[in-house]
């Protein structure tokens, strides 16, 4: 530990002062790629909130004049909310046991783990449509068993899509989890134990406070996910499940309302990036405790 | 008169180290390693006992399962007389050192002294004078705010000491603690310790491979070897008359000379070397004449004189020629050459020693009772 906290005071990386050294060179097909379809596009949408159809902040006072597009926004918030706290309590477990699994063991649970990416969303949620459908396999079982008479209703449910976000998303919370995880020395569970902390005490004075920043790295993954998540709400959601991302799709395909998709679409980065501020400023405070 | 009273350090009372007793210990791995093999133990109160062995002996094994991290197959744990075997870490009042410190990266110096008083529900002032008087032991009061991360490494090796004995455990365990200090800094820290201890009445078990280090700090030196205890004693007992090859190999620098037994009773041996010389000896086993022996000569037992030089007798004399001077500073390394054996003499500087040169051709001498025979393993 005297190494790590060492190299922590003297050693730490002096970044580079030339913009364009020689291994800087090396993004710049990434970074001209990233100018051209992400940097530009998105300030042509942010400019056209504010100019289509003509100059002016019309389309923002048209979103706080109808109260239905803050209540798609709340109700967006709190699915993003209500999933990354169920990835979180889902995933936490998994990530802890991947820490102390046997090697071989959790190479091949974190193999597993990886499966799902490799089957697109839209598979995925069609999958659950499948097995939740009224003629789905669910229904099929619980019919043959005996448990209803009539096939139930599933599917478009706000609880269905919390569901299959939290299946599509718990990869994404777990890796960087188990990562941070990896990193706290087990010594330390021992010290704790050794000075007199019931388990409970180690995980909630040590363990915990140690695993916060890569907790919040896999929470805020999930959350900015959720947040313009799409396919799996327009599919698997009901009426009320209307997401900020169906909204803003709404505008642009069937409105043609291009400004005032544009102008959701701000607001959805606008909020976006202050979740991501927050984040990281609980990640901070924590490592500068 | 203890110091740590007159420092008031205690919150309620001085309490003094407890004994601690390990019965016939064995550790046997899932993966089948046998890692103690019935290892027993005694360490009387206010105590500092290291246990010395090579890597792998079972001395942190030992460690281990007297805090409470692993459990014991057979045998038994008792400290200040209660069987504590089958108590879990949290419970058993025990302090230790860790070898990486181990210390809480996410709380001040000031938390993580305090964190063993608030497991134990100790009253918010009395934790905070606790922990100050602990800091002021340790010479570190000035940094309890800071994090670990900021201290040198000789500094958080203290901070991890005061969070050992902050709670005035019954015992204090150490597993290796001063491995990651420059050779400086830990003569200072060993002084320090010897201090502490002495002052605080501690009860200590000491887990380290540096035989210079037990023999500095220890009250008594176990060594360990294949998960038991092969000897224990008072560092100058061990040093002295070491009971086996493998302890006087381990503890000190040693010189051993194969050869025959020739003659041998009441603790005495004569020993025939193969050119035919003869050495005079002392032997702790009986063993019979005819058996292969090895003759063990620390160093700074040899006495190195020049080749006209005419000893007194011809009993443990050995001609021979420099080879290898070694400059140690305060004294010098003689590597001889016996024509086969070689044996280094370590003579300390003083104004009247001679001193030689590669190529000197030299007599050495021994006194009898400074030859240890043993029987060759």
């Amino acid at each position: 530990m005297m190494d790590v906290a060492l190299a922590g005071d003297t050693a730490r990386p002096v970044p580079s002062q030339r913009l364009f050294s020689g291994a800087g060179l090396l993004a710049l097909p990434l970074i001209v790629l990233l100018a051209v379809v992400y940097v530009c596009p998105v300030g042509v949408m942010l400019a056209d909130s504010f100019t289509d159809p003509q100059p002016g902040l019309q389309q923002y006072q048209r979103m706080i004049e109808h109260p239905v597009y803050l209540e798609v926004l709340a109700r967006t918030f709190r699915l993003a909310a209500v999933v990354t706290l169920a990835t979180a309590i889902c995933g936490f477990p998994v990530a802890y046991y991947l820490t102390i699994a046997r090697p071989a063991v959790a190479r091949t649970a974190l193999g597993l783990l990886f499966v799902p990416f490799w089957v697109s969303t839209v598979v995925r949620t069609y999958a659950l449509m499948v097995i939740l459908g009224r003629t789905g396999i669910l229904n099929g079982a619980l019919l043959w068993a005996g448990l209803i008479s009539r096939p139930a209703q599933f599917l478009f449910h706000t609880a269905t899509v919390q569901l299959a976000m939290v299946q599509i998303l718990l990869p994404f919370f777990v890796l960087p989890v188990y990562a941070g995880l990896r990193t706290i020395d087990r010594s330390l569970l021992s010290a704790a134990e050794g000075l007199g902390a019931p388990p409970w005490q180690v995980f909630r004075r040590v363990y915990l406070p140690l695993s916060l920043p890569g907790l919040c790295t896999g929470a805020l993954m999930v959350f900015v996910f959720c947040f313009g998540f799409f396919i799996t709400p327009t599919l698997l959601g009901g009426r009320r499940d209307v997401t900020i991302a169906m909204l803003i799709m709404a505008q642009f395909e069937g409105q043609l309302d291009w400004g005032f998709g544009a102008a959701l679409s701000t607001v959805l980065l606008a909020c976006t990036l202050l979740a991501v501020l927050m984040m990281l400023r609980v990640a901070k405070q924590d490592s500068n405790r | 008169m203890n110091m740590a009273a007159d420092l008031g350090i205690t919150g309620a009372g001085v309490r003094s180290g407890a004994c601690l007793v390990l019965d016939r210990l064995t550790r046997r791995y899932p993966d089948g390693t046998v890692a103690l093999r019935g290892l027993s133990l005694s360490v009387p109160a206010g105590r500092i006992v290291s246990l010395l062995g090579p890597s792998g002996s079972g001395k942190t094994t030992t460690l281990k399962m007297i805090a409470g991290f692993d459990k014991p197959d057979s045998g038994s744990i008792t400290l200040a007389g209660r069987d504590i075997s089958r108590t879990p870490p949290h419970m058993r009042d025990i302090g230790m050192v860790f070898q990486n410190y181990a210390l809480f990266p996410h709380m001040s110096v000031f938390e993580n002294v305090a964190f063993p008083l608030r497991m134990r529900h100790r009253a918010r002032r009395d934790i905070e004078t606790a922990v100050q008087e602990a800091l002021a032991l340790v010479e570190l009061q000035g940094v309890a705010a800071r994090l670990p991360r900021q201290l040198s490494g000789g500094q958080q090796q203290r901070v991890a000491l005061a969070r050992a004995i902050v709670f005035r455990p019954q015992l204090l365990l150490m597993d290796e603690p001063l491995g990651a200090l420059d050779r400086q800094l830990r003569k200072s820290v060993q002084s320090e310790l010897k201090r502490l201890q002495r002052q605080l009445d501690l009860t200590v078990v000491y887990v380290t491979h540096d035989q210079e280090e037990a023999m500095f700090l220890s009250d008594e030196i176990a060594i360990v070897q294949n998960g038991q205890i092969v000897q224990c004693g008072a560092p100058a007992a061990l040093y002295d008359a070491p009971g086996s090859v493998f302890v006087a190999g381990f503890l000190g620098e040693s010189n051993f000379l194969g050869g025959t037994l020739a003659e041998a009773g009441a603790g005495r041996a004569l020993v025939t070397l193969p050119g035919g010389r003869q050495m005079r000896g002392r032997s702790a086993a009986p063993m019979a004449a005819g058996q292969a022996v090895s003759v063990l000569i620390r160093p700074e037992k040899l006495q190195v004189h020049v080749a006209s030089h005419a000893p007194g007798c011809e009993v443990n004399v050995l001609r021979g020629r420099i080879d290898l001077v070694n400059f140690l500073g305060g004294a010098v390394e003689y590597e001889v050459d016996l024509d086969g054996p070689r044996l280094t003499a370590r003579v300390y500087l003083r104004a009247s020693a001679a001193t030689f040169a590669v190529g000197d051709p030299v007599v050495l001498h021994v006194e009898p009772q400074d030859c240890l025979v043993f029987l060759t393993p």
